[in-house]
């Protein structure tokens, strides 16, 4: 009787290659190693618990259809990671938030208050860890419009360039360079605000 | 043999086929378990294969037992079983190793349902606890 | 756009996105401009304090769970890629778009009847399972799971869990 596989410990391109050829163990395994990974992804854009755990469900479903479509480009969670954001952006146009789009729209032609304030400067904090800033850092993420948290999502963790932000946003990559700009000021104006009113700095 | 023999053997016959078609005394272990996803230290964990088997079917991360009956029921038998301040079950061991388990809330049976039931699988009853969270009663028959 | 071009040039340059001729000379106007300067070493901070700052999470449900609803809808997928390659006859065209139809209407109406913590899986009711309710008639649904391990009654309603510690001490 033939030996059933080691997934847990097997290599991961070794279970996409068994993935490939239709052994579903190996996917779950597969699974099993990133299914955190994909919700963070999902939840970094989404910023809704249900929303982000059914996105990242559906990415899955995708990438079992979509395997023959990998070849070992990039590594399989960042390839899993693109088909989470590929859905996380068609969720966030399919809900149409007119009125936020409306208001984002004003801000770019004309300019908030924020966009013609400098960049702000955020010194090393003593005694605070990393694990509070990147607390304080998803708290002033979530402050952001979609469109802008998008932006800094896709360029800071997921890793795009501009060119490829401006593809996945349907958008120019001026709009892109545009947006980013005005999320880092935002979140740094956001960061320094919070670290104000704890006393962290003056 | 006189007719009061033979009246006498007829019915140690009949008895006889009355006890073959009775159902044998059963147990059934009758579990309160609260499902959540909030992890609550120091409550008591429902043993891993039942976990394993909640886990696929409902989302909740976490199941405690908040309390345990065993219920040993004889032939045709009903027994009650306090499982929460207001609620209770009652198990009656039926025919063809069939179980009827009544639910009762606050003195009032909610349902009832009979089902035969196999060694190793679970009968459960089950709703929303609020915030997120679930009750079941589950029910196994281990004889 | 309102923004200076040159800041969003010094951003590009930050991000690696700025080459060439454009980059050098960019780097040469960053010696001379102060503002500039200062723009590029604060756009520079904010990358560095991006660097790994996605907050780490765990899936709010548990992987077993997680991973019964991914299999079962990639069953469903493909048992539907299945259904919808077989070759349209003249009745078979209409089952090929009733059937998927009427199994959505069918989802529709048991999800629109769901909790949203209801189990997403097949309605299953054995032939030796009773169901009696009371008077008050409480909604309520039953299935068993495939390996018809578990049959469950999931009640619209919502007991009391608390225990009482007296009875406990007395069992």
């Amino acid at each position: 009787m033939p030996e059933e596989p080691a997934y847990s410990s097997a290599e991961e391109p070794q279970l996409v290659e068994w993935a490939k050829a239709g052994d579903m163990q190996a996917f779950e395994e597969l699974v099993s190693r990133h299914r955190d990974r994909a919700y963070v992804r999902a939840y970094s854009i989404m910023r809704n618990e249900s929303l982000a755990v059914d996105l990242s469900q559906n990415a899955w479903v995708k990438a079992w259809q979509r395997l023959e479509q990998f070849h070992g480009e990039a590594s399989f969670p960042t390839w899993l990671s693109r088909i989470v954001t590929n859905l996380c952006l068609d969720e966030l146009r399919r809900q149409k938030r007119a009125r936020t789009d409306s208001i984002e729209a004003m801000e770019e032609s004309t300019g908030p208050v924020e966009n013609r304030m400098e960049m702000e400067t955020l010194d090393p904090i003593e005694g605070l860890g990393r694990e509070e800033l990147r607390e304080r850092i998803d708290a002033a993420l979530a402050k952001l419009s979609d469109k802008h948290r998008t932006v800094i999502v896709l360029y800071e963790f997921e890793q795009l360039e501009y060119r490829e932000i401006a593809e996945k946003m349907g958008t120019s990559i001026g709009t892109v360079m545009s947006r980013l700009f005005y999320a880092r000021k935002r979140l740094a104006s956001l960061l320094k605000e919070t670290l104000k009113r704890d006393g962290l700095i003056e | 043999m006189n007719r009061f023999t033979i009246l006498v053997a007829l019915l140690l016959l009949v008895s006889g086929g009355f006890v073959a078609a009775q159902a044998d005394p059963i147990t059934v272990q009758a579990r309160l378990v609260h499902g959540t996803s909030k992890e609550q230290k120091g409550k008591m964990r429902v043993p891993a294969a039942l976990k394993k088997k909640l886990a696929r079917v409902f989302k909740w991360m976490h199941y405690y037992q908040l309390n345990s009956k065993q219920l040993n029921i004889a032939d045709a038998t009903t027994k009650s079983a306090k499982l929460s301040k207001t609620a209770s079950i009652k198990v009656t061991n039926r025919k063809n190793d069939k179980i009827a388990v009544s639910l009762y809330s606050k003195g009032k049976m909610l349902v009832q349902k009979t089902q035969s039931l196999r060694p190793g699988s679970y009968m459960v009853l089950a709703g929303n606890a609020g915030s997120d969270s679930a009750w079941f009663i589950v029910l196994s028959k281990s004889k | 756009m309102n923004e200076n071009e040159t800041e969003l040039k010094v951003q590009a340059l930050v991000d690696g996105e700025l080459t060439g001729r454009e980059a050098e000379d960019l780097h040469e106007r960053l010696e001379s401009d102060d503002g500039l300067r200062e723009l590029h070493e604060r756009l520079t901070a904010m990358r560095g304090l991006m660097t790994g700052a996605e907050l780490p999470r765990t899936l709010p449900e548990s992987g077993d769970f997680h991973w019964s609803q991914i299999s079962k809808a990639i069953e469903r997928e493909e048992r539907q890629a299945k259904h919808m390659a077989r070759p349209a006859s003249g009745a078979n065209w209409l089952l090929r778009w009733v059937l998927p139809l009427a199994g959505i209407a069918c989802l529709v109406l048991v999800l629109s009847l769901q909790q949203t913590t209801m189990p997403d899986l097949d309605i299953l009711l054995g032939s030796d399972h009773e169901i009696e309710l009371s008077e008050d008639e409480i909604e309520l649904m039953t299935f068993n799971t495939g390996d018809d391990a578990m049959s469950v009654v999931w009640l619209d309603y919502s007991i009391d869990l608390q225990q009482d510690s007296l009875q406990r001490w007395l069992d």
